[in-house]
């Protein structure tokens, strides 16, 4: 340290200094930490495959780690399940055996009409793509940041997984999977704030979508299909098979609160305990498009020409208007040139 | 202070400037557990650990520091990369900037800072995640953020009995 000098005040400690010289670069460096998170966001605006990649990875990583964390809630979860089967087992008894007894009448009516509607798709010679089992696997939730409902699965690239095939538990549809890692993969559940399912309605057959909330529930958006009826509480949702990425038919969700608007719906498949899952293929996968002539023309199912028409518009009472004339003729010889 | 460029070399040391940044990673390991809960939502008691340390224990919690644990909770809860990173890092500045206009802590002044920043730390993740082309709502978001609030006294007790620990091994 310099002696003091006459000519210029007395200059700091050199320890002060250095503390204050340290919270300046600190300052510095927080800024330009800060900096690199925004630019990092930035980029995946720009480019979201981005950040896919590396969490992918990152799935690979976790599972295990993920795996033997959820042992003991898993454990905790069963031993809670085993206490509450064996205080209402003679009841449940009796209530499952009535099922069973309805259930049995229903299968052998449900056996009929399955061979009667496999009869019919011959006749037709109907072609319905089938479901393809790629992988199975053990998920696990990872559940509790906001607005964020994913799973991790116990299956990856290895085993055939690949990004948008759908998910499906025991209990009914999962969700789908996001991003692959070699021996593992991330799910999207149903109850994420970004997942869209097409559904339908068991009862009716009013088609939807089945939104997530990120909560526990998802949302049931559909058009009214109907003045007389509408939903109720216990509806079921299956899949509808539109989109072509969810088999049809698989279970969903059952609707819990009809008033609501949209109504609330629960997933069948309880997202903190999937257990097993399989991973199927997309139902129907994009069509490969090939070159191919147009169909030919089918003279005997053209559009009736207009000496049909003229008499039918007259009889009506009402002479055809004199716009309608010119039209009928250029259809007419449309109808010709197509020919 | 000054005894620390003896004992920088010191194992046990080392392990001890740790401890912060090793609560704050259990706390996103805990986060990420697949617990039953009532909303399916928990406090971000990670992001509490993470202010809470930046006020009693600035120099273990560097900005860059809480920018590793977010990028780390990003990776785990599989969001857009780089949003807890950006709001950790933010969070540590935003409380250092507290710390250095106010004086004291009493209880409730903490408490409702605390609140104020998991609040605003949450409606900027919501945004962020908007931004990056998500359709979330905003009511998790809101709800997190009132049990994180809510989550605040017994996680700075706890976080206030690790540092009595750390300042008992040290001496």
């Amino acid at each position: 340290m310099p002696p003091p000098s006459r000519l210029r005040p007395a200059r700091r400690t050199s320890f002060a200094r250095r503390d204050s010289n340290l919270a300046l670069l600190g300052a510095l460096f927080a800024g330009v930490v800060l900096a690199f998170a925004l630019l990092l966001l930035l980029l995946q605006r720009v480019n979201p495959e981005l950040g896919s990649r590396m969490r992918g990875a990152t799935a690979d990583a976790l599972s295990p780690i993920i795996s033997v964390a959820r042992a003991p809630v898993e454990g905790i979860r069963r031993i809670g399940g085993a206490i509450g089967d064996h205080r209402n087992v003679v009841a449940e008894n009796r209530r499952l055996k009535a099922e069973l007894a309805e259930a049995e009448a229903r299968a052998a009516q449900a056996g009929k009409l399955e061979a009667e509607v496999k009869r019919m798709d011959a006749l037709l010679g109907l072609r319905r793509p089938e479901r393809r089992l790629v992988a199975s696997a053990v998920a696990s939730a990872v559940s509790a940041s906001a607005g964020q409902r994913q799973a991790i699965i116990s299956a990856g690239l290895a085993d055939g997984v690949r990004p948008r095939m759908p998910v499906i538990a025991a209990d009914g549809l999962a969700g789908r999977v996001t991003e692959v890692g070699q021996g593992a993969a991330r799910v999207m559940l149903l109850t994420d704030a970004d997942s869209r399912v097409p559904v339908k309605v068991l009862r009716t057959g009013w088609t939807g979508l089945a939104v997530g909330t990120g909560g526990t529930l998802m949302d049931f958006q559909f058009d009214i299909a109907s003045g007389t009826d509408r939903i109720r509480v216990g509806d079921r949702l299956v899949t509808s098979g539109d989109g072509g990425l969810y088999p049809p038919g698989v279970p969903v969700g059952v609707i819990i609160d009809a008033t609501a608007n949209p109504p609330r719906a629960r997933p069948l498949a309880n997202p903190t305990g999937l257990g097993a899952v399989m991973v199927e293929a997309p139902w129907l996968p994009p069509p490969e498009i090939v070159a191919a002539a147009p169909a030919p023309g089918e003279p005997d199912r053209a559009v009736p020409t207009t000496p049909a028409a003229a008499p039918a518009a007259i009889v009506g009472g009402r002479p055809p208007a004199p716009a309608a004339v010119p039209a009928a003729g250029a259809a007419a010889a449309g109808a010709a040139v197509t020919r | 202070m000054t005894d620390f460029p003896r004992r920088i070399g010191d194992r046990g040391e080392t392990l001890r400037r740790m401890v912060p940044a090793g609560t704050v990673l259990l706390a996103l390991l805990v986060m990420a557990l697949p617990l039953p809960l009532a909303w399916g939502v928990m406090p971000h008691v990670a992001l509490l650990f993470v202010m809470l340390w930046a006020s009693i224990q600035p120099r273990l919690m560097p900005a860059w520091g809480a920018f590793l644990l977010g990028l780390f909770a990003d990776l785990l809860f599989g969001g857009p990369i780089g949003i807890w990173a950006l709001l950790f890092a933010a969070t540590v500045v935003v409380i250092r900037l507290i710390e250095a206009s106010t004086e004291g802590h009493a209880l409730l002044f903490d408490w409702v800072m605390a609140g104020l920043v998991a609040l605003a730390a949450h409606l900027l993740a919501w945004q962020l995640l908007r931004f990056l082309g998500s359709s979330a709502p905003a009511a998790p978001f809101l709800a997190q953020a009132a049990l994180t609030a809510l989550a605040y006294p017994p996680v700075a007790a706890m976080a206030a009995r690790i540092q009595l620990r750390l300042a008992v091994s040290a001496d």
